[in-house]
């Protein structure tokens, strides 16, 4: 499969050449997939959308530790003045609890803000009256056409987003 | 994280051999000791006797 293919080559470029990192970017294709299959999924009518849930893209975002030798070491980065270091060091950790949380916020609030559009113009078709009909579902075909791309978009950021944060801790 | 394999650990002296921003080790102990600080200055003030106002 070219496009898997491709994302296990670029997940390979971003994690770097240590042996550590030998079948991880089997994980991170893995949850592409998902998220990509999850976004696909709720642009049908009536299936019920899994990544517009907090609780979801949550647990596939919160497990960013997998390696404690370097908690410590990560806080500070290389080269960092010494007045700043204590400073820098509660930024990184407000830093580090804020990541997982702005990675599911970002797929819920996009997935449920196009989906959200979708539902109010579809709704509000038999209101219109029968000129503005054609417009109704010119634009109702557009939102389509672009809630598909952001299904593809955002799951991609995610799993890329994942890949650089995993980095960073390893 | 980049490593500090190519670092001359010879070239901190005193202090700073122990807290620097260039080892792998003297990151890792000033991390620490910033959040041993904080630790220390949340129990200060969570264990102070709060001050009762005198009645006359």
């Amino acid at each position: 499969n070219t496009l898997l293919t491709e994302l296990h080559n670029e997940f390979k470029t971003l994690l770097g050449e240590k042996r550590a990192n030998n079948g991880r970017t089997f994980l991170f294709v893995s949850l592409f997939s998902l998220i990509l299959f999850n976004n696909f999924l709720r642009l049908f009518p009536y299936v019920f959308t899994r990544t517009s849930y907090l609780t979801i893209t949550l647990t596939l975002a919160l497990p960013l530790i997998n390696n404690t030798n370097h908690i410590f070491e990560n806080l500070v980065p290389q080269g960092t003045p010494s007045p700043l270091m204590p400073f820098i060091v509660c930024i990184e950790t407000i830093r580090n609890i804020i990541r997982p949380g702005t990675l599911a916020v970002r797929l819920t609030a996009n997935i449920i803000a196009g989906h959200l559009l979708l539902t109010l113009l579809g709704n509000n078709g038999p209101r219109f009256a029968q000129s503005r009909l054609g417009i109704a579902i010119i634009a109702q075909i557009l939102l389509l056409i672009l809630e598909s791309a952001v299904a593809v978009i955002q799951s991609y950021v995610f799993a890329v987003l994942r890949t650089l944060y995993s980095r960073e801790v390893n | 994280m980049a490593g500090d394999s190519h670092v001359d650990e010879s070239q901190f002296k005193g202090i700073s051999k122990y807290f620097n921003s260039t080892t792998s080790t003297g990151r890792a102990n000033v991390a620490k000791a910033t959040y041993a600080t904080i630790g220390l200055l949340v129990l200060f003030f969570s264990l102070k006797p709060k001050k009762k106002p005198t009645t006359n």
